[in-house]
């Protein structure tokens, strides 16, 4: 068990998950047990009000072509990750409201901007970009342009964080709200 | 289960000719035949919606085009949409300008519904359709752009139809011939529409000269759209355009951009009752109640043949006698006695059941003139090519009737002698021989061709008159798939 | 139409209109303005456990078993109606096959028990859609472009041109290219290049394609990434756009291009009705559909007729487009559905009684149906 694992106040991190490497919990965020994130090729950081459910893997893989010092994997706001999804990544950027839906698999090289949905069981292992609101489904990954975002499961969050003390053992957060963090974007944003 | 989920080993031969497992065979308790899906007469019962589940009365739905009117598919992936509710957000930012009277009203915010897919995230909000104040209908209907003009092509049609008919009739009367402009639509006319007319009491003429007079024909232009000017330098994308499917889901509109899609209406289902062609008995009758899964009348050869598997066999090996391991089941409630023989023993089925009484025969006399043609034209003879026979081992066997509590025994009997292997209820396993003709080529599908003469209870109350002949002796062949026949 | 409707429930049941197509079904009710479904041709056969495409037959039992299945699913899943006892407006090609036609009669007489067949060609159906006395209807289908010129309901029928240049050339021909851009053979399943086709084809003016043809091509339009799921993505380029439509237009010494056969139809109609077509041409089919194949076919129809062989034949100065009242893809479709609503078309089915005492088909190619009464040969064939 890696000791670089820092979870910000407010986030709700089961005991039960694998967390290993250089890896950022923002507040707010939920991670359900059996949660498996590996930040071995660099860090990991995962904004606020995130929900990743069971069995889903986030992995920052080591890639020959890493900058030194490595670029950590930067997950946004507001993202879901659906049980048994799968996000394997070298570097980048991932946008904020994205959904990851049930067994999906996010290959390395795909880049994903904001408000997309990976629907259930897709797997995207060809080098592409998608860009904002784009929604893929079905075998045939079926892809259109949704208008808006999708809409943030902040209901389902609070439920979420009411709950889960009651059932599962809890990791503390580690790194306090005043205390300057290692990067500014994983501190959480003051709001209310 | 089996049934469902593995090729069908065991086929019985339908009446028809057909090849089918039992789970997909009827079995007419007036004709005492098997039937099948093929040779049996479909019929639309009862229309309702499979998403809510709510019946229809079928004058309804041929008014509502068979479309269900609260439910709606998504226009991008079919999917059904499910309504979601939004509280509007202007209504309370509202408040406080507002005065003291509304207040009280606003402080519920206003509930507003929009419909979205689960599936790709299709929203109605997608395509500008404004969100509804109530959970279900109320969505926008279109009609078919050139819905007006296709009725006016059909009221010009039918008036010239109708001057037509009126031409000929007077050209009959005074002996005068003229040949119409549009002979070739009319040649031949029959009276049916003008009299519907004179019993409807509708004008007849008039109306018709002038639909004539005031139609326009189609203008054709010389112009013709060119291709857009930024068609060879425009990005295209993709998402904009909708596919082919998307498309002719709605035939009336068939939109080319994804702004356009619109709901789609669900299409409803429909329960299906089915009839005996040669006797016009209902086969099966489903309850009316969409959410049953029930028939009122259900007569499946499941439940009345003796149904055979296969448990295991030999190698299949050209000219060779090899075991075959068979479980007979009697699913009826009597006692059934059960002969295997060659299909070639089986007596022709019309001699065989000579009738009994003048009445009979007279009934029968009845159906035949009713459809049997029709019957005649479906049925077919059966392709059955088998490689090998089940030797008939020349003894009756007696299948008890099911007993549904014997289930819980757990002893088989084993009263075994060279066929029986063991007894277990209603069920028998049995061990037969396989005869397989020389000339099998290794490799290629081993089949065995077996018949069965079995007793049957006919539980139908009799017809007053008939007499007591409740006990039948029936007919089927079945054709047992073995796999392939071995090379060695 | 209210006043059709109430006519109708006195009469009988409302009739139902069936185009079976060799890759679309449509299928719907008289007196509508569109089918109610336009579903590929193909059904699920629980026996084999594969789809089935309904012109996939080897034997005449086959193509029974398969109209058999597809009527099934076309009545009980999409139209929801009895076929009992309904009248059908068939809508065919003039160039079906005697044994489709033949079988389809049967399946809709004996398994179905039909009241009645009105079978109707498609030519007269989609002029029928017009009202004009004249019209040269050119029908893009599936497999093959058809050109027939219809005159006061009549079909010209020694002026029928068929050329096997429907969806499936255009098909072939982009499946071709783009193998040939991607430099790998593709071999992608007909749905997807369709759904290219569809997405992103079109057919480019006349200046363009001859410049494509010279030894400067044009520059060529956008292409674009296509991708298929998880088969990877496909380049579909500017060339590729463009020109798949082109074998529909390619000509050579046998003049066997779509406006070649537009001429050639009318050279063979009669002389004063060809400038009465030329100005009432109508395009249907679903291949009609691509953007820009009628400024394409008007062009060059406009180009080729100052040319020999047709320069000196055929005398016609213009050609005028109609826009028919609805989708060139299901244009015949509604030709049947207005003919099955007026009663002349009603009045000229085949009923189920007749066929069943003689069970035989009016077909134009017999010499029993097109013989004129007064014929000398009339009384030989009528023994």
């Amino acid at each position: 068990m890696s000791h670089n694992v820092k979870i910000l106040p407010g986030a709700t991190v089961c005991e039960d998950c694998t967390l290993e490497g250089d890896i950022t919990i923002g507040g707010g965020t939920v991670i359900h047990p059996r949660v498996t994130i590996i930040a071995e090729g660099g860090p990991i950081i995962i904004a606020e009000y995130c929900i990743i459910e069971e069995y889903s893997t986030i992995i920052h893989k080591k890639s020959d072509k890493q900058e030194n010092p490595p670029k950590p994997l930067f997950i946004g706001a507001h993202n879901v990750f659906e049980v048994g999804c799968k996000l394997e990544s070298p570097c980048g950027h991932i946008g904020e409201s994205n959904v990851f839906e049930c067994r999906s698999f996010v290959g390395e090289e795909v880049k994903i901007g904001s408000g997309c949905v990976i629907g259930a069981a897709c797997r995207l292992t060809a080098p592409q970009t998608l860009a904002d609101n784009t929604v893929i489904w079905g075998s045939d990954h079926h892809i259109r342009e949704a208008l808006e975002k999708q809409p943030s499961q902040l209901l389902q969050l609070d439920f979420l964080s009411k709950v889960m003390p009651n059932y599962h053992r809890l990791r503390k957060p580690n790194v306090h709200k005043r205390q300057p963090s290692t990067r500014q974007s994983t501190e959480p944003s003051p709001k209310p | 289960m089996a049934y469902l989920t593995q090729p069908d080993y065991v086929k019985y031969i339908c009446s028809c000719g057909q090849l089918k497992p039992i789970t997909s065979l009827y079995f007419c308790r007036h004709c005492l035949k098997i039937r099948c899906g093929f040779c049996i007469c479909h019929e639309v019962d009862s229309h309702y919606c499979a998403n809510c589940l709510e019946n229809m009365p079928s004058s309804e739905a041929r008014l509502k085009k068979n479309r269900c009117s609260s439910c709606f598919d998504c226009p991008s992936c079919f999917h059904t949409l499910s309504t979601r509710a939004t509280t509007q957000q202007r209504q309370v930012l509202q408040d406080p300008a507002a005065g003291g009277d509304t207040k009280v009203e606003s402080k519920q915010p206003k509930k507003m519904y929009y419909l979205s897919c689960f599936n790709c995230r299709w929203t109605s909000r997608d395509v500008g359709i404004p969100d509804q104040p109530v959970a279900s209908g109320g969505w926008p209907e279109r009609t078919n752009p050139h819905a007006a003009r296709v009725n006016q092509l059909i009221d010009y049609y039918k008036a010239i139809a109708q001057q037509e008919k009126q031409e000929k009739i007077e050209r009959e009367r005074k002996k005068f011939n003229i040949r119409g402009k549009y002979i070739t639509l009319t040649d031949k006319t029959g009276l049916t529409g003008a009299m519907a007319r004179n019993i409807a009491g509708l004008p007849s003429s008039e109306s018709s000269s002038s639909a004539i007079a005031n139609f326009v024909p189609s203008v054709a232009t010389a112009e013709v759209d060119e291709l857009p000017e930024d068609i060879f330098t425009k990005e295209v994308n993709l998402n904009q355009i909708t596919s082919m499917p998307q498309r002719l889901a709605s035939p009336d509109w068939q939109p080319v951009s994804v702004s356009r899609l619109h709901p789609l209406a669900k299409l409803l289902s429909v329960k299906r009752s089915q009839r005996c062609r040669a006797c016009d008995h209902n086969l099966t009758k489903p309850e009316y109640n969409p959410g049953s899964i029930k028939f009122k009348i259900e007569l499946l050869a499941y439940y009345h043949v003796p149904e055979v598997k296969i448990i295991s066999h030999e190698p299949v090996k050209p000219g060779e006698k090899t075991a075959l391991f068979l479980k007979l089941t009697n699913p009826t409630g009597h006692e059934m006695q059960l002969r295997l023989l060659q299909p070639e023993d089986i007596p022709p089925p019309e001699e065989k059941e000579e009738p009994k009484s003048i009445d009979k025969s007279l009934e029968r006399s009845l159906v035949l003139e009713k459809d049997t043609t029709a019957f005649k034209a479906i049925e077919r003879q059966p392709n059955i090519s088998a490689t090998s026979r089940v030797t008939s081992p020349g003894v009756t066997l007696t299948l008890a009737q099911r007993d549904d509590a014997a289930e819980y025994d757990d002893d088989a009997q084993h009263d075994t002698n060279d066929i029986i292997l063991w007894r277990k209820s209603n069920k028998l396993g049995v061990r037969l021989e396989l005869d397989t003709s020389a000339e099998a080529v290794g490799g290629s599908p081993a089949r065995a061709l077996v018949a069965l003469q079995y007793s049957y209870r006919n539980t139908v109350p009799p017809a007053p008159s008939a007499a007591a002949c409740r006990d039948h002796t029936l007919y089927t062949t079945l054709l047992l798939d073995l796999g392939t026949v071995s090379s060695n | 139409m209210a006043l059709y409707e109430g006519i109708a429930l006195i009469q009988e049941k409302q009739a139902v209109v069936l185009d079976l197509g060799t890759d679309y079904t449509k299928f719907g009710f008289t007196g509508e303005a569109a089918p109610r479904c336009i579903v590929r041709s193909e059904f699920w056969s629980a026996a084999e456990r594969r789809v089935r495409r309904l012109h996939d037959y080897a034997t005449p039992d086959e193509l029974y078993d398969n109209l058999v299945h597809m009527l099934h699913l076309l009545y009980f899943r999409h139209v929801l109606v009895n076929p009992k006892e309904r009248k059908v407006v068939v809508v065919e090609s003039l160039l079906t096959p005697t044994l489709f036609r033949e079988t389809l009669a049967k399946v809709l007489f004996t398994h179905y028990e039909v009241s009645g067949v009105i079978w109707a060609d498609s030519p007269r159906l989609c002029a029928l859609t017009l009202g004009t006395p004249a019209a040269l209807v050119i029908n893009i289908g599936a497999k093959e472009a058809e050109v027939a010129a219809v005159v006061h309901s009549c079909v010209v029928l020694q002026a029928l041109v068929a050329q096997p240049l429907g969806a499936h050339a255009v098909h072939a021909e982009l499946a071709r290219l783009l193998d040939e851009d991607n430099g790998a053979t593709l071999d992608l399943p007909d749905d997807v290049i369709e759904d290219i086709k569809v997405k992103t084809c079109f057919v480019s003016p006349l200046e363009r394609a001859l410049q494509w043809g010279s030894e400067s091509p044009p520059r060529a339009a956008r292409s674009v990434r296509y991708s298929c799921g998880a088969r990877g993505s496909v380049t579909v380029t500017g060339r590729a756009r463009e020109l798949a439509a082109e074998p529909l237009f390619a000509r050579d010494h046998e003049l066997a291009s779509l406006p070649d056969a537009v001429l050639q139809s009318l050279a063979r109609c009669p002389r004063d009705a060809r400038r009465a077509l030329a100005a009432n041409v109508v395009l249907a089919g679903g291949g009609a559909a691509l953007p820009g194949l009628r400024a394409r076919l008007a062009a060059e129809l406009r180009r080729l007729r100052a040319q020999p062989p047709y320069a000196e034949r055929l005398h016609v100065d213009e050609f005028r487009f109609h826009e028919p009242p609805g989708h060139g893809n299901a244009l015949a479709w509604l030709g049947g559905a207005v003919l099955g609503a007026s009663d002349a078309g009603a009045a000229r089915a085949l009923a189920r009684e007749q066929y069943a005492r003689e069970p035989r088909l009016r077909d134009w190619v017999c010499l029993l149906d097109n013989t004129p009464p007064h014929h000398p040969h009339r009384a030989y064939l009528d023994i």
